[in-house]
């Protein structure tokens, strides 16, 4: 075992879930997207190992080890602690632009040896965590940092049709901001493909990011109104209402993401009929952006569970639009979201 | 107390004990008196769009 400067060399089956590790090449070497990162789980530390590499130059001082003060040399038995003691996480940073976009996502998105099904699975599942992450610590900087990562996520839907259907059928339905926030995330850029096709009018990535963040302004929202099991009352509910111009706000503060897609996280309330909010815009006064997310966002809310209410499935969730709600959406869009969501197989 | 209004869109609480003096609205004046095209101070909102609070 060798130390150089704040770096130490060990070997490959010394390392350990915890460590932080410097590869010694670029990113063409190795199967990962970052040099520099923390070994988060015994997955990808088997991976690690499988490189082949003779040495691996490990930063102790950014290591969070179990059982050692950060500044000792590990020995033979600390690969016995292969896993990362949970309470030692307690002093683990906010989230910030260095460690808010899973390791796993980038990899996963960037890895095309993937089959489609087990790709869609790994993007779905971390991009929820991307959002998670980030609806707990939307800073500019983070705002920032995960907009590059949904570019991503949006050039895989737009180029890799059997990966993106896919992500469409796999879609889980629980009540978490995070979860619905990536389900009308691909959702609407499904829509927006099959809309725009290959015009470059459209900067689909601003437009992903804007879908991705439409309920930001969530965060702004007082927990007990978020996590009420039932329904609203009139104060809560003018109180949720806001949601939409205090993301538009927070984005516009954060000079993240452009004026037009601002407009999405501001319309995705509006109604074609007026008796949306905020503003109960007309039909010709909403942006298309702002009615693709509209729709996507009443659909996936059909889908889910709520604690008052059961899930639909798909075919049910189309039904009741078409019967109930069809003055809230613009005629035309609708028709080509029911031709986009009933030729999924399910 | 007199009664506050709350923008239904941004959640900007007119309180006339406080007024909007930045606006033109002296503290004291109170909501029926505040001149119809005023608009809220935070997001722009007509005063068709506040609610009693």
């Amino acid at each position: 075992m060798t130390q150089t400067r704040d770096l130490t060399s060990i070997t490959p089956g010394n390392l350990q879930v915890g460590m932080y590790v410097v590869l010694p090449s670029g990113w063409l070497d190795h199967p990962f997207l970052r040099n520099q990162f923390q070994i988060k789980d015994p997955d990808q530390l088997k991976k690690l190992q499988d490189c082949g590499f003779e040495n691996v130059r490990v930063d102790l001082k950014r290591s969070k080890l179990p059982k050692r003060p950060a500044e000792d040399a590990p020995t033979e038995s600390a690969n016995e602690a292969a896993v990362l003691d949970p309470k030692l996480c307690d002093d683990l940073p906010q989230w910030n632009p260095d460690n808010l976009v899973p390791e796993q996502l980038l990899e996963s998105l960037h890895d095309k040896k993937i089959p489609p099904e087990q790709r869609s699975k790994a993007v779905y599942s971390h991009s929820r965590e991307l959002m998670n992450r980030l609806l707990e610590s939307p800073t500019a900087e983070n705002l920032k940092a995960s907009k590059q990562a949904i570019s991503s996520v949006t050039d895989l839907i737009l180029s890799d049709d059997a990966t993106a259907i896919n992500m469409l059928r796999i879609t889980d339905h629980d009540f978490y901001t995070y979860t619905h926030s990536v389900n009308v995330g691909v959702t609407s850029i499904m829509v927006a493909k099959a809309l725009f096709g290959q015009s470059d009018r459209h900067d689909m990535h601003e437009l992903g990011a804007g879908f991705f963040l439409h309920d930001l302004g969530k965060v702004n929202i007082r927990q007990e109104v978020i996590n009420k099991p039932g329904r609203l009352d009139d104060t809560e509910m003018r109180h949720m209402r806001t949601h939409p111009y205090k993301g538009f706000k927070l984005l516009e503060k954060s000079g993240q993401l452009s004026e037009e897609s601002r407009i999405i996280i501001l319309q995705h309330h509006e109604r074609a009929d007026g008796s949306g909010y905020p503003k109960q815009l007309h039909d010709r006064e909403i942006h298309i952006y702002g009615k693709i997310c509209c729709i996507a966002d009443v659909y996936d809310a059909l889908t889910a569970e709520r604690s008052y209410k059961k899930a639909l499935q798909p075919f049910e969730a189309l039904k009741l639009m078409k019967a109930q709600m069809a003055d809230h959406f613009n005629k035309e869009l609708f028709e080509r979201f029911v031709m986009l969501m009933g030729g999924i197989p399910r | 107390m007199e009664q506050k209004y709350q923008c239904d869109i941004c959640d900007y609480v007119y309180d006339p004990a406080v007024g909007c003096p930045e606006e033109g609205i002296p503290p004291g004046t109170l909501w029926e008196d505040i001149p119809d095209d005023w608009v809220c101070p935070e997001c722009g909102a007509p005063k068709s769009l506040f609610s009693p609070e």
